[in-house]
């Protein structure tokens, strides 16, 4: 089975895998995730990134949208700026640099981050050149870059064996939920609504109603967070926030260290790296790292893609004992 | 890092491989429908047809219509046309409705939300950058129309389109069935007689472009100039040291001129290092104008030269090579890094 679906690739591989295995068609599935795209060349700038980033916009509508300049940089910056428009007071740059300084302090402590060397400070995110403007700047972008991950899901009875023999405790996925948006702009419905990423709040309702939990059940979440705006908006848009107060992780003291919801351990997409295939893996890795290390109970684990952030994932994840 | 071998010349894409980009009308030996036909930008040698959405891209270069879509049966309207049936009579009780087409919209809008300025732009348009592109509602239709936006009044800066803002389509002189063929101004920018105007074409309107003037030389400015010159040649001069800031100035070449208020001086950009030049630059590509030369020491810093240049604090001569800017801006992080991992060492 392969399973290409954007951006979100690594969280619907993920969700294809248990589906297998909770359906009863296996008992034991390896699920793989991949990126090798950084072999485009721009011969204009001579540099890889322009055409790497123009190889991604070709997913946009051909007829009306490709032309006109489309990224999926761009595509982000429309919701964050949509949703901008209905809370101007919310997303504030001190905010912003705070939860970067966070993560970039955590993905020192994970050995298979790709800038785990670097200090990133509110102020140099503050100075760092605008991306798209005005909503996101270039400290605040993940790294899009090549890697690989892979997980194994087993079924009841066979999991627990494998964890005898390897002293692991399993990890049990209590929920999943998937949720696409239209991919037309509009005032209402059916069309995808402006200020919102409904996609990430209906798959983390039906990952929570499948678990029976809520956010504050939560204690690690690992969200993919393609540019640092948008994890503020999905952490609203998945409950843990309201909409419209996204800055109360910071501002209430919600998001740890401050707080005690810990939010993208591994240094995220932003400091871990952003390989398209597999990134939610990755991120169901550190979910899983965190929740044994730490002796937790719940994580979430999210990923988003296709323009306009359509394409919403999430899954429960629950510490198991030997 | 081995010696780059190259054969000057040659490409791996060769250019006369790239099509370019043309369009054509034909019409289907079956049902004698007329669609457009365009090559596609995915460097493809064939023509790829707008199909049964080719009456909109027809209306848009014969006759400088936006055409839309609307429901008989529950009256929505959608613009673009997007689906050949009703989305909403879909989801209520699963029929088929068949959409009317060619409904005619209105020629002035608003914006569904606030567009994106693209600072860094893919390979593809990174000769426009800064550039917008959003979203605008056109009379009753429930979707929003694609669009780019532009300005009249020279570089296009945050704020001159928002949430809300009522805005004029305008149509390119020359349209080939593109969604580039039509753009938006802001009403306010079109002159009265015009607002009513249906196909008003990109040449009634007055274009302002960046005007890139002396700078005005001060006291002040002249005293501040030394030291900014001496930070801007100590900062390149780390360049040969950093190998991650070699590769951003990779295979890049420029004669550019720095003019301050206090001062001038030219930066010749060539073989992966910048020399600094007190003498004049004959001919430079790229002239970079800054009244404030403490700006220079700011960009040694860290400081943005983009942002510098969006907000009205410098300007260049040619917006066309911004290019050369974002390499310049990415100067600062690769020098630092390899000095905190030499530091490391």
């Amino acid at each position: 089975m392969r399973v290409t679906n954007g951006g979100a690739t690594g969280i619907y591989a993920f969700g294809t895998a248990f589906d297998m295995v909770a359906g009863g068609r296996y008992d034991l599935v390896f699920c793989v995730g991949a990126e090798k795209a950084t072999d485009c060349y721009d011969f204009m700038s001579e540099t890889q990134t322009p055409e790497v980033v123009q190889t991604i916009a070709w997913s946009w509508d051909p007829l009306f949208e490709r032309d006109q300049g489309a990224t999926a940089s761009d595509s982000y910056a429309e919701v964050i700026l949509a949703y901008m428009d209905q809370y101007p007071n919310d997303l504030k740059m001190a905010v912003r640099g705070e939860i970067l300084r966070i993560m970039c302090e955590q993905a020192k402590n994970n050995p298979n981050a790709q800038r785990r060397d670097e200090i990133v400070t509110p102020e140099r995110v503050a100075n760092s050149p605008w991306i798209i403007e005005p909503a996101f700047k270039k400290l605040e972008t993940c790294v899009y870059t090549e890697g690989a991950c892979c997980l194994i899901f087993a079924a009841e009875g066979v999991a627990e064996e494998i964890c005898k023999d390897s002293g692991q405790p399993p990890i049990w996925i209590e929920g999943v939920g998937f949720a696409n948006e239209p991919y037309w702009w509009g005032i209402k419905h059916p069309h995808k609504l402006p200020g919102r990423i409904e996609s990430d709040h209906l798959a983390a309702k039906a990952a929570y109603e499948m678990a029976g939990v809520g956010p504050k059940d939560i204690k690690v979440v690992e969200l993919h967070d393609a540019f640092l705006p948008q994890l503020e908006i999905t952490m609203a848009e998945m409950g843990f926030v309201p909409l419209g107060h996204a800055d109360d992780l910071i501002e209430k003291k919600i998001m740890a260290p401050h707080g005690k919801v810990l939010i993208n351990p591994s240094g995220g997409l932003i400091y871990g790296g952003h390989f398209v295939g597999g990134s939610n893996m990755f991120s169901a890795w550190s979910a899983r790292r965190e929740l044994i290390r730490r002796g937790l109970d719940y994580a979430l684990i999210h990923g988003t893609g296709a323009s306009s952030a359509q394409y919403g994932g999430a899954a429960v994840l629950k510490r198991g004992v030997i | 890092m081995e010696k780059l071998l190259r054969r000057p010349g040659d490409y791996v894409i060769p250019h006369e491989a790239i099509p370019e980009v043309m369009s054509r009308i034909t019409v289907s030996p079956e049902d004698k429908f007329v669609c457009v036909e365009r090559t596609e930008p995915m460097f493809t040698t064939y023509w790829a047809t707008a199909g049964e959405i080719s009456p909109f891209f027809l209306a848009v270069m014969k006759e400088k219509k936006i055409l839309g879509a609307r429901c008989p049966k529950c009256k929505m309207v959608i613009c673009p046309p997007y689906m050949t049936r009703c989305p909403v009579c879909q989801n209520d009780d699963y029929s088929l409705v068949n959409l009317e087409t060619g409904i005619e919209m209105p020629q002035v809008g608003y914006m569904l939300g606030t567009p994106p300025i693209t600072v860094f732009a893919n390979a593809r348009f990174a000769r426009y950058a800064p550039f917008g592109r959003g979203r605008v509602i056109l009379g009753e239709s429930q979707s929003a129309l694609p669009i780019q936006v532009f300005t009249t009044t020279g570089f296009l800066k945050p704020g001159i389109f928002k949430a809300g803002t009522k805005v004029k389509i305008v149509f390119r002189k020359f349209r080939m069935g593109f969604s580039t063929d039509y753009f938006a101004v802001p009403l306010d920018e079109v002159p009265e007689k015009l607002r009513d105007k249906n196909g008003l074409e990109e040449t009634a309107l007055k274009w302002k472009s960046m005007e890139v003037g002396e700078p005005q030389l001060t006291d002040d400015f002249r005293k501040q100039f030394p030291k900014a010159l001496q930070a801007v040649a100590k900062f390149v001069g780390a360049i040969p040291k950093s190998p991650r800031a070699q590769r951003d100035i990779a295979n890049w070449t420029r004669k550019i001129l720095v003019k301050t208020g206090g001062g001038k001086f030219g930066l010749l950009l060539d073989k992966q290092k910048i020399k600094v030049v007190k003498d004049k630059v004959p001919r430079p590509d790229l002239v970079l104008v800054m009244e404030n030369p403490a700006h220079l020491i700011g960009w040694t810093n860290g400081d943005s030269l983009v942002n510098l240049i969006r907000t009205g604090g410098a300007g260049i001569n040619n917006l066309q090579d911004m290019e050369t800017i974002f390499k310049f801006d990415r100067l600062h992080r690769s020098i630092r890094r390899d000095a905190e991992e030499r530091g490391k060492k």
